[in-house]
């Protein structure tokens, strides 16, 4: 692989952290402590009533949490950017299979269900003309 | 990088160079096959990589897409819940009361805490510091053991008030059926989860066996870091099935 053309093993290169040992573990504990405090958070908000929006809350930390553990544990942030894709292109996957079964979940009832088509239906025909069946209005 | 045996008279072609460090010593194996070259390289770089980074990096990136294939594993899980919790909110948020709320809390508390173990193990493994390694890696199976100590104490706990579909179920009322649904999907979302742990639980004790004898160092330690990813992303999965499971009341 030359300057000129970086290869697709440049990308996932990942820079290697140059700050002290200390300072990297000083990291992980601040992550750990973060992460306490958002558990005492979820469990706190499920006991206050807000409805619907509990799930909401309870999944914004639940995301929250999840992103330090992939971004600090798991290094996505000292790995390549290859790392990277992959670790997102795994949660947006995940998203399409939410999201397009829900799209159709969520607008089933617009759609009304077991009614047969309706022939009364006054756009559905053209002219009188057309229908021999048809009375004449 | 290995080569088919040449004919005998290309031989001496494939024989140790005077001076060569042995790493790289021809080879004769059942097959016929001949290790077939004398460059230098540490004694855990593959031949199919340029150095150790990019051999690392590999194992990286390839148990990344091995853990996306395990969140669209979870997901379909994921994707039942998400489906039948937006039909049933009543059954769902009914049959969540019965589980032990703290119960589920202690375990988030103490997967958390495996994890920044993990994450220092694999700190200890990049410094070469073999006894934190070590210790690291037995605080996390302590948590392990405890994590699953706390989950069959809850499955016993169903089971004395009947909580589990087709093994003991007395649960009654409006939306018994709805509650048995979502007690379905709790048994095997957590049924996976530990089954994961219990997985991991056996690659720890294989790193553990391995640091013990000094098999990583700050040159070497690609399993501490694949498997240490393993470990997070099993923290993850529970991270999400704590609130969604025990928490909408």
């Amino acid at each position: 692989m030359t300057e000129a053309h970086p290869s697709i093993s440049d990308l996932n290169r990942r820079d290697e952290p140059h700050h002290p040992a200390e300072h990297h573990v000083r990291d992980l504990v601040r992550i750990y402590a973060a992460l306490m405090v958002l558990l005492v958070l979820t469990v706190g908000a499920a006991f206050i009533h807000m409805g619907s929006f509990n799930i909401v809350v309870a999944l914004t930390i639940a995301i929250a949490k999840a992103c330090m553990v992939i971004w600090v544990f798991m290094h996505v942030r000292e790995g390549g950017k290859i790392v990277w894709i992959f670790a997102t292109a795994a949660f947006v996957w995940l998203g399409i299979l939410l999201v397009l079964t829900m799209s159709d979940y969520l607008t089933r009832n617009q759609v009304p269900r077991g009614q047969p088509y309706n022939t009364d239906a006054p756009f559905i025909h053209s002219t009188a003309e057309e229908q021999p069946g048809q009375p004449k209005d | 990088m290995s080569e088919i045996a040449p004919a005998s008279e290309d031989r001496e072609y494939f024989e140790p160079q005077p001076g060569a460090t042995g790493i790289g010593r021809p080879v004769e194996g059942a097959l016929g096959v001949t290790h077939g070259h004398d460059m230098a390289h540490p004694p855990h770089l593959a031949h199919h990589f340029d150095d150790p980074e990019q051999q690392r990096n590999a194992a990286t990136l390839g148990m990344w897409a091995f853990l996306a294939t395990e969140v669209l594993f979870f997901g379909g899980f994921f994707l039942a819940y998400t489906v039948y919790h937006w039909l049933y909110p009543e059954a769902f948020r009914e049959a969540s009361e019965h589980l032990k709320w703290y119960l589920g809390g202690i375990n988030t508390w103490v997967l958390l805490t495996s994890s920044l173990t993990v994450a220092l193990a694999v700190h200890h493994a990049h410094e070469g510091n073999r006894d934190a390694l070590v210790r690291d890696i037995v605080l996390t199976m302590i948590l392990g053991v405890i994590f699953l100590a706390i989950k069959a104490t809850e499955y016993t706990i169903e089971y004395r008030e009947g909580l589990i579909p087709m093994i003991r179920w007395t649960h009654e009322g409006p939306n018994a059926r709805h509650v048995q649904m979502f007690m379905f999907l709790y048994f095997c979302m957590t049924g996976l989860h530990a089954t994961h742990m219990i997985v991991g639980l056996g690659l720890f004790a294989y790193l553990l066996r391995n640091a013990r004898r000094g098999v990583y160092s700050t040159a070497y330690y690609t399993p501490v870091e694949i498997i240490g990813l393993y470990w997070h992303f099993v923290d993850i999965v529970w991270i999400f099935l704590f609130p969604l499971l025990y928490l909408i009341r």
